[in-house]
This record gives C-alpha cells, structure tokens and sequence, in this order.
C-alpha cells in the first residue's frame, strides 16, 4: 500500500542537512506533511518502524536542532498559515500552523487581513479588525523569518524579551502530535502536575509520569529546556523542549496593542561608560525601554570594516566618528520631555550627548537601526560560514549566556580577561538589558575553534555559577548539550531521559536535542 | 541666503503591495516625507552657512504635516502646509500653480527653490519645470551637486549619458537626482529642535488662487482609469562571449522574422 504522505530521497541536497547554526548533520529522506493526518501518520509509521525523524521548520535555528543526526528529517515546511483570530479574558490570540513565519503574522496584523480566517471565538476577527489601532506579536527572536512552531519549540527569546517576556509567556495553547501519531490539544491552566507527578491523557493514551526534580531558572532570561517545576503547567513541558516530546501542529498567541515607538541609537565614547549607562537606563522608571541592546567598539568598526569595502552592504549612514560603543532601545512615544530630560542626564554623566545619537519613529528609520544590530551577527555567520571550505568541522560560535543583574558586571569582566588572556579576536553585542550580550569569536583556524570552544564552555560554567543560564534565548539543540548537563546533573538528565522514555518509548524524535547521544 | 525646498508626504513604497485585483494595498501603509524630496532637502541642509534659512512647503492633507516635521528634525527652519480641501485631486499642473503661487506670496524673495527629481508616489516628475514655467525663472534638472558662487550657484547635472557644470542665477529652481540609499538618521536633538518649530498652514485663500484654479477643477488632465501592467518582459536577451557570434544570432533573428 503506498504511504499517505510525501517523502523525497535527499541526495546531494544540503538544505534538510544544515541550518544557521552551520552544523552539517545526515539522513535519508525529508518528509514533507501538508496536513495534521499527513503528520500524525507518517508519526504512526515511523514509529512502528522505529526509524527516527528531524523536524525541522524554517531552519533558522543557531544550535542544531534541527539538524538530523541520522533518519529521516520531518519538515513541516507545507503546514504553513495563519488559520485563525479569538479572543478570551487575556486578550487577542492568533491560532496559526507550525510553519507560519513571524513575517507573515506580523503582515496579517498590520493590515487587519483577517479574509479567509476562520473565528476562533465568535466575532473576534471583526472586532480585532474594529479596534483603533493594530496589534501585534511582541515576541521578537531577531530572525523574522523564523517559524512560530520551532518558536515555541525552543521558546525564542530576543530584544524584546527584555519587557514582554519569552515566547512561553506569549502561548495560549498548542496541538501536539506525539510520537505515535496520537494528539492533545495543550492549554493554559486546564492540566498541571500534582507536586512533581504529570498526568495527561492523548487519544486512547494515557500517560503519568514524574517530571524531573530540578528546578528551571526562571529568574534570568533562559531557554535551557522546558521550564521544570513543582506543580507545573503541562503547556510548559513541550514549550522549549525542542521536538523530543512531540511535534506541534497548530499554536495559539497572545496578542498586544501596537503602540508608537522612537527608536534610538546612543553613541559613547567607550564600552565601559556605555555598560555604566545601562544601570541607569534600566534602573529608571521614566524611560522603561521596549528591549536594551548593546554594540560594543569592535562591532561597530566590524560595520565600518564592512561599509568600507560596500557601503550598501549596510545601507545605514556612515557611524559617528567618535563612536566607540552604543546603546540601542525603544521608548514609547508618551511624555517625551520627560524622556528626552532624563536621557539627556544619563548620556551627558557617561561621556555621551544626546547630539551624539540617532533616532526615528518611522518603520524605515527603525529599519535602519535593526539592520546595524542585526547586520553584526550576519557578517559574522557569513564569514564562519565561509570557511566551511576549508575546515568543514567549524560551526559559528557565540555565547548565549545571561545573569542576575547583580552578576551582570562580574560575568563582563570574565568575558573580557578570558578571551584576552586566550588572544581571541571577538566582538560583543545584544540583550544587554537582561544581561545577556553574544559574545562572538571571529575564527581564524580549527586551532582557535577547540580554544573557543574551551573558553565558552569555562563561560558557561561562570554563567551558571553566577546563578544564570549558560543558554538564555538559543536553546540547547546539539550544539549545547554539555552545558544542558552543567546545568542539572546527570540526575537531572536521567530524570529528563525517563519523561523522554515515557513519551516517545522508541526515541524517534528529535535524536540529539537537548539529551544528547 | 533664502532656500525654498517643496517636499511631498508619500505612501512608504517598501510596504505597498498589489493586491489580487492589481489596486494599490493602503492599509496600513504608513506615509513618510518622499525620499527624492529628503534627498533634496539634505543636499541644501549640506550648504547651509549662518545666517541662512532653509524654509520647507508640502501640498498635501493635514496629516502631512509629519513629513514637514521630519524636514525641521533635519534641518529646515520653517515649514508651511498648502492645506485646503479644493487642493484635492490636483494634477501635476493645478499642482505647479498652487506652488509657484504660494512661492509668490511667502517665498518671493528666495535665492533658491529646490525639488527631488520626482515624488515616488506620482514619478511623473513634471511639477519643478512646470513650477519654474508658472514663474518664468530657470530651471535645471538633473542636478547631482550643487554650491554656492559669488553671484548664484554652479551646478553639475547628469543625464546618464553626458555631465555638465553651469551657473544657476539666483532665484532659480533646481531638482536634485536621486535618493540616498542610506538613508537619513537624525540625532535626538534635532528631533527635539524641529518638534519645537510651528508648522504654519496656508489655504487656497492666503495664496490668491481661485477655486476654478486648483484641485481637481484646476487640473488639465483627468484619470479615466487606472490599469495594471505586468512588469515581465517578452524580450529575449541573448549573452554572447564573442561579439561576431552575438551578430550571427542578431541576423538569424531578423532573418527569421522577415
């Protein structure tokens, strides 16, 4: 009898082996579902067979979670759209396939394109399209293009996140395909562990199982695996968890009233003043910025590098002459006086000005100002990925670690000694709001690749010790197992074994993630 | 010296889409000052001296008065809003008259009037040399730079295929080629300067034009209607190492179609 569902040889084809991460894993076949039956049966079949499955979405993933290790990989590439618009006592939500991009939510929201959409809650899509102003999805992971399955199943994080949260705090509630092709629709406050002992029944199944006695550090920004703790929601055990549980099929959101930004840019006269000035910032109740970024000196020569030799390779003016390190954030458009003053007295008592600064409201000027943020980690991928050539064992390397603000100046200064003590070239930018900045190495050799690998893995050990997470908004995937098993123990990860053992008996789901061999 | 620079507030192009009957998407589209009219108001921002004023003017509706807003956070020292509802529905010449008018009330006096090349909305770029007709002063188009001489300003203009310098006389117009793909980010202070400058606004009845004069009823063309063209091209292009080959293709062609 032929399959139900489509699968293709991938041969010489890269595209299902790798993602932006730059890992380069294996296997067979992809599997190419349209539909929730098409999903759940090739699930029912593979697991009858106990082949293992990939699954993978847009690929945009730094950490290899997507990257097969073997099998087949499951791409749920064709399960893409928006299907839906409710409202219940929180809010707005949007109910939207695994592959639906953030893009594309995003366009749907900006012009109340509801045509089409089924209402999930009676009138909801009518009323959202009546309301004065648009909504939106707040969580911004950076990339876009990302899909909003593997969102949830990492539980994203990026700027934002510095005021409205990780993706986990956006979901209302998720389908998940478990290994053997049963379903369960998951929702918020409607199943939680008694203590540690999670109950739940899907289809005919019924399963009862300890969670793991560790508690997740909810205290820093941290995707380090799903957010363990007593009395848990069963929602929180599948967000984050990256595909080893189950595949998710359908995700609900949450939705926020868009609301009238300036964006800034705030230039110093070096790192230090620039990281003294975020105390400040993040210390004042009158500013409350949307997200807190940090682009220290040498990222911002990397751009003048990059401008030098195409000057539309980062189509933003020229960089300030004596800018030697920024400040990136948003503020709402209410009591801008008073803004403008407080700003003007933290940049004047840490060597800046508010002349010395760029700002805007209009979407193309904020563009602008993302593409200088965001242009750092790009250039940097596309050089690692460069060498790829030559050494096809280097994969992009760059910290994901976060700490309690009373940590924040002790883990910089770790950061700083190491990789001077090491010799390594390296840039340092991002979330420095929740503590959290990218430190990333430019990789000359395969020798500088295992010394940084050394170096982070001494970073992620401070991080932790600091009372952070060696993984605040990438998640674990492959690439970061070992510090999954700095974080909990053996005990945790046996413990996190046995959940995985309950729920997908043959272990064909996801290999590799978080767990490891 | 006086600079007079006409702006115009646009849909943002990169957010216009078709939709499945070819007509334009607005919704939700945001308007911003036209970026030929940023490039060349920047361009006279750039020559400013003390003691200069750059003075800013848009035709458009009230809510137009942002594109001005952004013109006094880059720069400009006055703005002036052509607002009226008889000013809707005018074509490029109804358009230029509204404009020279206004420039012969408020802006008689000015050593300068600049225009972008064209407004990214309309792209028929007919407004600045039907502007300097209505007011029999000179016009030069093209105009890629632009600075101050002893008795006017020496421009250089480039048409693509040739590139000129010439004197331009006081009181003339110029329209600036092109667009800055870099965009224009301003400081916080600038922001904070041009928040603080009023924006004045000039009706039909301060510029001394009759109703018959302006909008749509002063307009010499009208829209019958609209069509969407596909963009694709039927033409075929044939690369070629070797320019005798590339003949020999070129003459089978011709020969084939005769």
């Amino acid at each position: 009898m032929s399959e139900m569902f489509q699968r293709q040889r991938i041969g010489q084809s890269r595209k299902y082996l790798t993602d932006e991460s730059k890992m380069t894993g294996r296997a067979d076949n992809v599997l190419l579902p349209s539909t929730e039956q098409e999903l759940r049966e090739i699930l029912r079949v593979y697991s009858s067979k106990g082949t293992p499955v990939t699954v993978a979405a847009m690929r945009t993933g730094v950490s290899g979670g997507s990257v097969p290790m073997g099998g087949d990989v499951l791409s749920l590439e064709r399960m893409t759209g928006v299907v839906g618009v409710g409202r219940d006592e929180r809010g707005y939500f949007l109910r939207a396939l695994p592959c639906t991009t953030l893009d594309e939510m995003d366009r749907i929201l900006r012009r109340r394109d509801f045509s089409g959409l089924s209402d999930v809650t009676e009138g909801a899509a009518d009323a959202l399209r009546s309301e004065p102003g648009t909504y939106f999805y707040p969580v911004d992971p950076t990339e876009t293009g990302g899909s909003i399955g593997g969102n949830v199943a990492t539980n994203a994080s990026g700027p934002r996140t510095y005021r409205y949260g990780p993706t986990r705090d956006w979901v209302r509630r998720i389908r998940v395909v478990l290994a053997d092709g049963t379903f369960t629709d998951v929702v918020r406050g409607e199943t939680r562990a008694e203590g540690r002992r999670m109950s739940f029944s899907a289809g005919r199944n019924y399963f009862s199982f300890d969670i793991p006695g560790y508690d997740f550090n909810g205290r820093v920004k941290n995707s380090a695996g799903p957010m363990i703790s007593e009395g848990m929601d069963l929602l929180d055990l599948f967000i984050g968890s990256e595909g080893i549980f189950g595949v998710i099929s359908e995700v609900d959101v949450y939705l926020t009233p868009r609301r009238p930004l300036l964006s800034v840019i705030l230039f110093f006269p070096d790192d230090a003043s620039a990281l003294e000035a975020v105390k400040d910032i993040r210390s004042d109740d009158i500013l409350n910025p949307e997200f807190l970024e940090f682009m220290d000196g040498r990222s911002l020569d990397l751009i003048r590098s990059v401008k030098s030799r195409d000057p539309l390779s980062v189509p933003i003016p020229d960089l300030p002459a004596g800018a030697d390190s920024a400040l990136f954030f948003d503020l709402s458009m209410d009591d801008m006086d008073g803004k403008m003053a407080k700003l003007g007295e933290i940049a004047g008592r840490h060597g800046s000005a508010l002349s010395e600064s760029w700002c805007g409201h209009e979407e193309r000027d904020q563009e602008r100002m993302r593409k200088l943020r965001h242009s750092i980690p790009s250039v940097i991928f596309e050089y690692v990925a460069s060498l790829k050539g030559g050494m096809p064992k280097i994969h992009k390397l760059g910290s994901d670690m976060s700490v309690p603000d009373e940590a924040a100046d002790e883990m910089m200064a770790f950061y700083k000694e190491r990789l001077e003590q090491e010799g390594l070239e390296y840039c340092m930018f991002g979330h420095i709001g929740n503590n959290h900045p990218h430190v990333e190495i430019i990789l000359k050799s395969m020798d500088e690749f295992e010394r940084a690998r050394s170096v982070y893995e001494e970073f992620a050990r401070k991080a932790i010790e600091l009372g952070g997470s060696p993984s605040a908004e990438h998640g674990i995937g492959k690439i970061k197992t070992s510090y999954f098993r700095m974080l909990y123990g053996d005990d945790g990860l046996s413990e996190m074994r046995r959940v995985k053992a309950v729920l997908d008996p043959k272990g064909i789901l996801c290999p590799g993630n978080i767990l490891g061999d | 010296m006086r600079f007079a620079v006409a702006v115009k507030q646009v849909p943002d192009a990169s957010e216009v889409s078709v939709d499945a009957n070819g007509s334009l998407v607005r919704l939700g589209v945001p308007a911003i000052l036209d970026p030929f009219s940023e490039y060349a108001l920047r361009r006279i921002i750039a020559m400013k001296e003390e003691g200069d004023e750059v003075s800013v003017f848009a035709m458009g509706p009230p809510q137009a008065s942002e594109a001005l807003r952004r013109c006094l956070c880059l720069g400009a020292d006055k703005a002036f809003l052509l607002s009226d509802p008889s000013f809707a529905g005018a074509d490029t010449w109804a358009t230029a008259r509204t404009l020279a008018a206004f420039i012969g009330r408020y802006m008689s006096d000015a050593d300068l009037i600049a225009f972008g090349r064209q407004a990214a909305d309309g792209e028929t770029g007919q407004v600045p040399y039907e502007t300097a007709g209505l007011m029999s002063v000179r016009q030069f188009a093209y105009v890629t730079d632009l600075h101050k001489a002893a008795d006017g300003f020496v421009a250089t203009q480039d048409y693509g295929d040739v590139a000129r310098s010439v004197k331009v006389p006081k009181g003339s117009v110029v329209s600036f080629y092109g667009t800055d793909p870099c965009g224009t980010l301003m400081s916080l202070t600038d922001r904070i300067r041009g928040y603080g400058i009023p924006i004045e606004t000039v009706d039909r009845v301060a510029i001394g034009l009759g109703a018959y004069s302006v909008g749509l009823k002063g307009s010499k063309t009208r829209i019958v209607r609209t069509d969407s063209k596909s963009m694709l091209r039927k033409n075929r292009k044939v690369a070629m190492s070797s320019p005798g080959r590339a003949a020999e293709v070129l003459l089978e062609e011709l020969e084939a179609r005769r």
